[in-house]
């Protein structure tokens, strides 16, 4: 399968924060969600891809071409939604479309103003009195009436309730039905990326923790409830991160079939993104003091 | 690019109402110094009334206040033209930029929209400068209409050069960044003039004057050939401006900020 994104070592080097050596690729026609905690670099990572600010250092391949040298054909097939809308307050869904058309080679009216009418949002009022769903709505509502490919939205669904919320991971699966539709969605809301994705990549303080299927990292990773003593009977390379509970520990680990084997008398149980995405944080935390 | 520029008419459009209420002011202005120079207080006789004798700093203030009063109307038609720039300010208040950086845009079209914005909006109000000017020169005996046009020249020349330095500016900045250089370029050329004075006073007393006189002589002679340089100088400046903008958009690599 093609990789529609491809980043190699990818580094931004803000001095008080780095995004340093991120690596990942995202196959043609499904859902990644990007994960990670408020600052983890998700919109830096986001806004390298598009080229809105340098890269220090690295690759970035979108569709196998360099963004930098082809960036203007590029962006037509990109469809971009950021978490606050990028639209001034007093445009109103006709001026929009007006503007769009003239900016997209592929820009469809019809499309546009279907979408419109499918979510509800009225062409004539001005966006400024839209609610924080509608303004999605809205941004989605660009996003996918110029025939783009890929998608990439930062944090769409932060701040809205959840039968907006609902409605829009809808439409983004809607969209990846066709098989050459691809989504990045970076989020720190795991559900909605646990409902939706393909496959997850977590980042924290700027450096790539875990990526790959999302089922398999589901399948792979398990949570052991147990008490310290018996968490201390567990090998370290098995352990991701070690947390107090309320009746104990929970422990982490990352290779559920080994650690069965292995640790037979404990029990193991199915963890959520959430928990991996904390333990994750929690293990990167703990190095960072050590260090 | 036409995208942009149908972006920023809709910005512009905004601020119709504040341009119109300016170029209604304008005239209104115009109009009562030029009656008031013809049955009010500013008539000659009755500005003079008291003066035993007329000296030349009588006749230098009745002409300061009177055409200046004048000039103004025509000038402040004019100076909406800076009002252009605040697209700049709009696209930032709405997130537009990180927007229009995921479009399919390059950024010497990002600079070229801009800078037509910005100049046509300028031209724009150069017309209506001119506008203010055949309405009022039937009333205003001061000044013939050629005078008043040729003043909005100079100063629209003048707008051109600080219009593409301050775009500049704010593509190498951001608009609070330069609001405050702005402000703080402002107030530091005030209080070095203030400076200036009091220390030209305290010891150079009559040489101040002196000083002065030179420069209103030549900033007469300055005006009058104004255009033969202004011109050409506002066309220079504006096309350095625009490959500058072009440079700073490219180096950074993003947007406006």
């Amino acid at each position: 399968m093609n990789n529609v994104l491809e980043l190699k070592d990818v580094t931004k080097n803000y001095g008080d924060f780095v995004l340093d050596h991120v690596n990942f690729n995202i196959p043609q026609g499904c859902i990644c969600g990007f994960v990670g905690q408020n600052g983890a670099g998700k919109t830096t990572t986001i806004r390298l891809i598009l080229d809105i600010i340098a890269l220090t250092e690295g690759e970035i391949k979108v569709f196998g071409k360099d963004m930098r040298k082809d960036g203007k054909i590029l962006k037509d097939d990109i469809g971009v939604v950021f978490d606050e809308m990028g639209f001034h307050d007093f445009l109103t869904g006709v001026q929009i479309n007006k503007i769009m058309s003239k900016m997209y080679t592929n820009w469809s009216e019809e499309v546009f103003t279907g979408y419109m009418k499918k979510f509800g949002l009225p062409m004539k009022k001005k966006c400024g009195k839209f609610s924080r769903g509608m303004r999605m709505k809205l941004q989605i509502a660009v996003a996918m009436s110029h025939g783009a490919k890929l998608l990439i939205m930062d944090e769409p669904t932060s701040g809205l309730d959840p039968i907006v919320r609902n409605e829009i991971l809808e439409i983004f699966q809607e969209f990846v039905m066709e098989e050459d539709h691809t989504i990045l969605l970076s989020s720190h809301i795991t559900g909605d990326i646990e409902r939706i994705a393909d496959m997850v990549v977590f980042i924290d303080k700027g450096r790539i923790v875990l990526s790959g299927e999302k089922d398999v990292i589901l399948e792979n990773h398990a949570m052991i409830k147990c008490s310290k003593k018996d968490a201390d009977t567990i090998a370290k390379e098995d352990i991701v991160s070690v947390r107090q509970s309320a009746f104990g520990v929970d422990v982490l680990v990352h290779d559920k079939k080994v650690c069965a084997r292995k640790y037979d008398k404990l029990t193991m149980e199915q963890c959520t993104l959430e928990e991996i995405m904390i333990h994750y944080v929690n293990r990167a935390n703990n190095e960072s003091k050590e260090a | 690019m036409k995208g942009l520029i149908l972006k920023d008419i809709y910005c512009l459009r905004t601020r119709m109402m504040a341009y119109i209420m300016t170029m209604v002011a304008a005239l209104v202005l115009g109009i009562l110094i030029s009656l008031s120079s013809e049955y009010g207080n500013l008539r000659f006789d009755v500005f003079m009334a008291g003066d035993a004798s007329i000296t030349e700093d009588d006749m230098a203030s009745y002409k300061i206040i009177l055409g200046g009063g004048t000039f103004l109307a025509v000038l402040i038609s004019l100076g909406v033209g800076f009002d252009g720039i605040m697209t700049f300010h709009m696209d930032e208040k709405a997130n537009f930029n990180d927007v229009l950086r995921s479009m399919p845009v390059k950024p010497e079209e990002i600079v070229l929209a801009r800078y037509i914005t910005t100049y046509g909006f300028l031209l724009l109000s150069y017309v209506s400068s001119v506008l203010v000017a055949l309405m009022i020169s039937p009333v205003v005996k001061m000044f013939s209409l050629g005078e008043m046009i040729y003043a909005g020249t100079v100063l629209a020349c003048a707008l051109a050069i600080g219009l593409g330095v301050s775009i500049c500016a704010l593509f190498l900045w951001n608009k609070k960044t330069f609001d405050r250089i702005f402000v703080g370029a402002f107030v530091g050329a005030y209080a070095l003039f203030a400076i200036a004075l009091i220390v030209s006073d305290t010891y150079y007393e009559n040489r101040l004057d002196a000083i002065m006189g030179v420069l209103m002589d030549k900033g007469k002679i300055l005006y009058e050939s104004c255009l033969l340089w202004l011109l050409p100088v506002a066309i220079l400046m504006v096309a350095v401006c625009y490959f500058v903008s072009v440079w700073i958009i490219k180096r950074k690599g993003r947007g406006v900020r």
